[in-house]
């Protein structure tokens, strides 16, 4: 206050009025009211104290001016508002018992001019957000800026900027419509004629906190409390990036624009369905949350003025509180069920609407998830512009002139962008007219994905508008466009191949034209093309004479020597189909799987004879059985096979305890090799080395690619094949240019020193191929290709040309003739970027599991976008989705299938099995993580008595029908098996195993508790280390039984109780710790007149046997004289 | 929910043709994760194998500590598998090895297995290494590298028993190849086998790991190194300590600094 002024006498009456007005002034701003928060106050006060700098709450109002302002004129009147309303004059400040608000008798309007001449719109529009983006300092009223571009007369950028903590959207229709009054009577100089504001936002906060303590909070309370009782859904929307671990409030928005005449169908169908505009749109909104998803369970929320007390309808202040609406969708829902659930959600949502949401975010006290909001993380807002006034209706349809202001303005597009959701709708409605913005989190999305989102969005109105009976899983969504390019554009993998020859008949055109060339090595052996055919043409002779012909099942059983090709071709040439028979296999599987193949002839060699039981199957050993076969002739027999006959039939894991058999014809498989020749591509000088074990169908691709191009194939033993250096050395040996295998064997190469020749092809598949693999791989130049498919359709299906691990790691596109479709339950097409099921169509396509029909008609349903019979697809149960560029990313399963090794295993057939021996109650296996970047399995078993069976009988027992790789390694004990609250299996709640020691160690962890202190320095006496960690085991650590007496004797004395030394050999310094502690705990007294431990027992008196020995010791041992050795 | 263990879970296993019962012990690995390879333990005989049976089960034990599945057995004729002591031979054991193999197979469902032999034991698993499908690697601790010597030092010991301790016949004469050696029977095929062995004539395996590893040096230890090295990765590991089957062997001991060093090659290898 100015001390300095002329004496009162000296001034002239206006002189004194200003004077006077100006002292009040002080006084005014002096005098300050303190009062609480309201909850969404303290909510935003702690969120934005989190983030000093951010100006994700600051509201805004801006327009370009284009006619002439009154700059004066536009200050008081603005300077009019802030002292006409409390909220606009208030400042916060944190005391020792929280935050409060302190509101000033009168504040100062932080109005400026700022000339910007000569700028561009480019330069302006910088200056303009950045002015807005200034952070607030919540201490420093006002809360509120208005600032004035100017570049000239006409040409202006009007900017209001308010912190959200004092104003809200309602507030803002409000302080518009007083400042066009204001600065119409400040230009025309005279006096608005506005009502004094009855009730400031204290009186909110009052109300506020009175409701809740009394018997309408319970109500609301409880009603809240029950709708968002149990588990709250977290949705999953189909992000681009990943979520980041923290809010950064990045956003951008996109505007949807709608067709002319749709705003009008909308209402039409609104009033038809007795409805407001609002809950129709929010219930699509909710349609398009669903099937972008596929979760049934969404919690919207929508921000209600908060204003349900007519009150405080004229009172600027934050009162706008999100209501979290949940609803639950099914696909097969109407789309006016939905709005039926929407409607009653809304009467109800409005009925409750005064509780506010932060004190129910306090309440639930929901698991916060890491860059999540909680509990609502997708608002819909709908913006209606009556509530905004006039001036803000103008606003949302375009220009207006304002005739109370005399103003030309038009919005000036300020990126209020704050990105606070994953995802807001925006629903505008000025008059008639109909608008939306789709605000976004661009942290988590890409401008694209929205767009198509908004096209989405679309193409589910237009649904609705055209049937609202219809499902909403059924509801089109994918624009026209978009349907073009999924379902045909990248699919449109036409190719020409041979499709009326079968795969021996191609490799018999090959031999004819390289006779001479090496088709197959082998360790003891190599055959010429030339003499592979004449064989097998010799073995497809004899297997006509057994009668085997289109139609039959041959099994194959034999070593991996030249002679399994022979089988397979001779097989193949005599128009049946073989049936691999792992020489691996338990017995019982390996007569499980001829039986049901109903083999008429089984191939094998007298040193597999006795492995199984031929069963019906005439039994031919192409090693003893041979000669007179080399008499018979060795031309090609006239094929009888056509292409759709069956190549081969193998067996896979199957969930209920019995494999099934899966028929490829040749035409399927003519498709894939000619497809792999061209990518990732074979040739005649190539060599590929052969690793995997025929009843793997990936084995197809490397005995009969390298047969149908002229390469050469380089087989690999059993033994080989599981061992790294082995196979280095055998790659180095052949020459090999290929190889294919599963993680788990490129691992055990690449623990070696090979170093692939220049060029070397690595196709890597069975199961996902972890980026670390791919780095590695990569950095040791192997060009990578991912392979993936399951056998039904025929080996591989899709692959990806791998360039960088970074991840994800893609399985890329379809192969030759082959189709991909990503579909939700109810088989529509997704999106990009959704996830869905995988089913695969085209040439690759098995004809079913043999003898089981049902089971094929479950698996290969007829393709809903084919209008040809027959046309199927397959059912893969992995689950999928598009990139924007058309690959394809597997995320994981539907069922319970896993991958080990590259092994197919169905959890179930395990489990099965498990059960059925008679100390097993309960069984559930699970696969882990074996933190080498594998899976293992885990089985967790429920005896019937009090233990569990012994493993390794477990294993012997498992083995009778299980082949090794489902056999798991590790049985756990468990009392009961964890269960879900509706009885299911609660698979996550399985416990997982201990580490073992050479794991624990990789961390040395220093002993803390004052027990494990104890313990470790007793052990570092004894032992004589400097130091011993939590992990060690005494014995490892070189302790021995003597050692061990004397360590146990010490800790009795020092601690008080008294452990057996099998816990010494048995358990880490931690664990033992643990078991003094409690014994510690349950011990009532440590015994005061604890008994001299026995000293260590004397070594036995040198008898005859000490001297007889010691003798031979002196003699064995000659520079051992002294025989000092250390006890044990 | 799950407890942890308080004694070795160690299980007894008869396996082999009902003819031909052999005893071993199964040691389950015990925690996580389990690794993909296995190791038969192979036994030495006669008084080595009595003293060191002790340190062959801490060794099975420490090996399934760190993860291991392991198998010891006895061979036929020996311990608790069948057969009398006068049918002993080197082939019913190398028979007898090929059938532990399988077994720890059986019972753990691995794949690759490690043969770790101890003296004739170790002599055992390298002659046998060819026949075994999918060998991943061997322990040889203290092999008897030349049977001939071998044999000749057990009859040195056998007279200087004789003559020490037990009052001889008057008509008494030592044999050069007696049929019984410190209280162990050596009858013919036994004797002619032992003769035959000579590891330095045996190939060694192509590219598998190889631990050799002694307490005492020996110049025939040395020589077995350089052979097994020209075609296998050889180690060759020198860790002092006394020879449990010959020193103060009344004392129960068990040389755990050799048994660690031999659980961590095993750890750093196959890993």
């Amino acid at each position: 206050m100015s001390t300095s002024h002329p004496p009162m006498a000296d001034l002239s009456p206006e002189e004194r009025r200003a004077l006077l007005a100006q002292l009040l002034r002080a006084k005014a701003r002096a005098s300050v009211t303190r009062m609480p928060l309201s909850y969404g106050q303290q909510a935003l006060y702690f969120t934005q104290q989190l983030a000093p700098e951010s100006s994700a709450y600051n509201v805004a109002f801006a327009a370009t001016v284009r006619s002439a302002v009154d700059a004066l004129a536009l200050q008081r009147a603005f300077q009019t508002i802030v002292d006409r309303h409390a909220a606009l004059r208030t400042s916060f400040e944190l005391t020792d018992d929280g935050p409060v608000q302190c509101v000033a008798g009168a504040a100062d309007l932080d109005f400026a001019l700022l000339d910007l001449a000569g700028y561009d719109d480019a330069e302006l529009a910088r200056q303009v957000e950045a002015a807005h983006a200034q952070p607030f300092d919540l201490a420093c009223a006002p809360l509120m800026r208005v600032r004035l571009f100017t570049r000239h007369a006409t040409d202006h950028v009007l900017l209001m900027t308010v912190h959200h903590i004092v104003f809200d959207g309602w507030s803002m229709g409000l302080v518009l419509d007083e400042l066009t009054r204001l600065y119409a009577a400040e230009l025309g100089g005279s006096a608005a004629d506005l009502a004094p504001v009855q009730h400031q936002y204290g009186e909110f906060v009052a109300w506020q906190q009175q409701m809740l303590a009394g018997s309408d909070g319970e109500r609301l309370r409880t009603y809240w409390h029950g709708r968002l009782a149990g588990d709250l859904p977290v949705l999953d929307l189909p992000i681009d990036k990943p979520r980041p671990p923290f809010q950064s409030f990045h956003g951008s928005s996109h505007t949807l624009t709608f067709a002319p005449g749709l705003a009008l169908k909308l209402r039409e169908l609104a009033k038809a369905e007795h409805t407001t505009l609002y809950a129709l749109v929010l219930a699509a909104f909710y349609v398009l949350l669903h099937r972008s998803t596929g979760q049934e369970d969404l919690i919207v929320g929508s921000p209600m003025a908060g204003r349900s007390r007519p009150a405080f309808q004229q009172t600027v202040g934050y009162f706008v509180s999100p209501l979290p609406l949940r609803a639950t969708l099914a696909a097969d829902d109407s789309f006016r069920d939905v709005l039926g659930q929407v409607r009653q959600i809304l009467h109800e949502a409005i009925a409750h609407e005064d509780y506010p949401f932060a004190l129910l975010v306090e309440q639930l006290h929901p698991k916060r998830e890491p860059g999540r909001t909680p509990i609502i993380e997708v608002l819909f807002t709908h913006q209606k512009a009556q509530i905004l006034g006039k001036l803000a209706e103008g606003m949302a349809t375009g220009s207006l002139r304002s005739p109370e202001m005399g103003l030309q303005l038009e919005p000036f597009p300020l990126s209020q962008e704050n990105g606070q959701f994953d995802l807001s709708l925006l629903l505008i409605e000025a008059g008639d007219a109909l608008g939306a913005q789709l605000k976004y989190n661009s942290d988590l999305f890409e401008p694209a994905t929205i767009a198509r989102m908004a096209g989405h969005f679309q193409m589910l109105l237009d649904g609705i508008i055209a049937d609202p009976g219809q499902a909403i899983g059924t509801l089109p969504m994918l624009t026209p466009e978009e349907q073009s390019l999924i379902l045909a554009q990248w699919n449109a993998t036409d190719a020409a191949y041979p499709a009326d020859r079968c795969i021996h008949e191609l490799v018999a055109a090959q031999a004819a034209r390289t006779p001479e060339a090496i088709a197959v090595w082998a360790d003891a052996a190599t055959l010429t093309y030339g003499e592979l055919e004449r064989r097998a043409n010799r073995l497809a002779h004899h297997l006509r004479t057994l009668g085997v012909g289109p139609g039959s099942l041959v099994g194959v059983l034999l070593e991996r020597t030249p002679t399994m090709l022979v089988a397979l071709l001779g097989v193949l040439k005599a128009g049946a189909a073989y049936v691999p028979l792992d020489p691996g296999f338990p017995a019982e599987r390996l007569a499980m799987m001829l039986e049901d193949s109903r083999a008429a002839v089984l191939l094998t060699q007298a040193s597999l004879v006795a492995t199984v039981s031929a069963g019906s199957a005439h039994l031919v050993c192409l090693d003893t059985d041979w000669p007179p076969i080399e008499a018979l002739p060795d031309e090609a027999l006239p094929s009888l096979a056509g292409p759709e006959d069956l190549a081969y039939v193998i067996f896979t894991s199957g969930s209920t305890g019995r494999p099934k058999g899966v028929q490829i014809p040749h035409r399927a498989v003519v498709n894939f090799l000619h497809s792999m020749a061209r990518e990732p591509g074979l040739a005649a000088d190539d060599v590929l080395l052969a690793v995997t074990t025929l009843s793997f169908d990936i084995a197809v691709l490397e005995l009969f690619l390298p047969l149908l191009v002229g390469a050469r194939v380089a087989l690999a033993s059993r033994g080989d094949a599981a061992n790294g250096e082995a196979l280095a050395s055998l790659l180095v040996e052949t020459g090999a240019s290929v190889m294919q295998a599963a993680p788990v064997t490129w691992r055990l190469l690449l623990a070696t020193d090979w170093q692939p020749i220049h060029g070397f092809k690595g196709l890597c598949g069975g199961e996902a191929l972890p980026a670390s693999l791919a780095g590695e791989l990569l950095e040791r130049g192997v060009t990578l290709w991912n392979m993936y498919g399951p056998t039904e359709t025929t080996v591989w299906s899709t692959l990806q040309r791998i360039t960088s691990a970074e991840p994800p790691i893609l399985i890329g596109r379809p192969i030759a003739n082959t189709q991909l479709y990503i579909l939700s339950p109810a088989l529509q097409p997704l999106p990009v970027g959704v996830t869905g099921e995988l089913y695969i169509g085209g040439d690759g396509l098995a004809h079913g599991y043999l003898h089981q029909p049902a089971l094929t008609n479950e698996r290969f349903i007829n393709s809903p976008f084919s209008s040809e019979p027959g046309v199927r697809l397959y059912y893969t149960g992995d689950l999928a989705r598009y990139k924007a560029d058309g690959s394809v990313e597997v995320l994981g399963r539907t069922d319970h299938q896993v991958k080990i090794r590259g092994f197919r295993i169905e959890l179930g057939e395990i489990e099965a099995t498990l059960v059925r021996h008679p100390e097993v109650a309960e069984a559930a296996v699970a696969a882990r993580d074996d933190g080498r970047g594998g899976l293992r399995l885990v089985a967790y078993l429920v005896p019937t008595g009090t233990e569990i069976p012994a493993a390794g009988a477990l294993r012997v027992y498992l083995r009778t029908t299980l082949p090794d790789y489902m056999l798991p390694t590790a049985f756990v004990p468990l009392d009961q098996l964890p269960r879900t609250p509706n009885g299911k299996l609660d698979r996550r709640a399985l416990p997982a195993p201990e580490p073992t020691r050479a794991l624990a160690n990789a961390n040395f962890q220093p002993p803390s508790s004052s027990t494990e202190q104890a313990v470790a320095e007793v052990w570092r006496e004894v032992l004589q280390l400097e130091r011993v960690g939590v992990y060690d085991n005494f014995f490892d650590l070189g302790g021995h039984s003597l050692l061990a007496v004397e360590t146990l004797a010490r800790l009795e004395h020092r601690l008080g109780v008294k452990v057996g030394p099998a816990v010494l050999r048995m358990q880490s310094l931690g664990q033992i710790a643990a078991t003094y502690d409690e014994l510690l705990r349950t011990t009532p007294e440590p015994a005061s007149d604890k008994n001299a431990s026995a000293p260590p027992p004397t070594p036995p008196s040198q008898g005859l046997a000490g001297r007889l020995f010691n003798a031979v010791r002196r003699v064995v041992a000659p520079g051992d004289a002294d025989g000092k050795g250390e006890r044990s | 929910m799950t407890s942890m263990p308080t004694h070795e879970p160690i299980e007894p296993a008869f396996f082999g043709p009902p003819s031909h019962r052999l005893f071993g012990c199964y040691h389950e690995p015990q925690g996580w994760p389990v690794r993909d390879y296995g190791i038969v333990i192979c036994y030495p005989i006669g008084q080595e194998y009595l003293r060191s049976h002790r340190a062959c089960q801490y060794l099975a034990s420490a090996a399934a500590r760190a993860g291991f599945p392991t198998l010891r057995f006895d061979y036929y004729g020996t311990g608790d598998s069948a057969g009398d002591p006068d049918e002993l031979a080197l082939e019913h054991w190398r028979n007898d090895l090929l059938l532990a193999v399988e077994e720890l197979r059986a019972r753990s469902g691995v794949g690759p297995v490690i043969l770790a032999g101890l003296r004739l034991g170790a002599s055992l698993a390298l002659t046998a290494a060819a026949q075994i499908d999918d060998l991943a690697g061997l322990v040889l601790w203290e092999p008897v590298v030349h049977g001939n010597a071998y044999l000749d030092e057990l009859v040195a010991l056998h007279d200087e028993a004789i003559l020490r301790y037990f009052v001889r016949p008057q008509d008494y004469t030592p044999s050069p190849r007696p049929a019984e050696l410190l209280g162990f029977p050596v009858g013919a095929p036994l004797r002619t086998a032992l003769e035959k062995l000579d590891l330095l004539a045996v190939p060694p395996p192509r590219a598998r790991p190889i631990l050799l590893i002694e307490s005492h040096s020996m110049p025939e230890h040395a020589a077995l190194a350089n052979h097994l090295g020209a075609r296998a990765r050889l180690t060759h590991e020198h860790v002092p300590s006394f020879t449990v089957w010959t020193d103060d062997v009344d004392k129960g001991l068990v040389p755990n600094q050799v048994i660690a060093a031999i659980v961590a090659w095993l750890e750093k290898v196959f890993a």
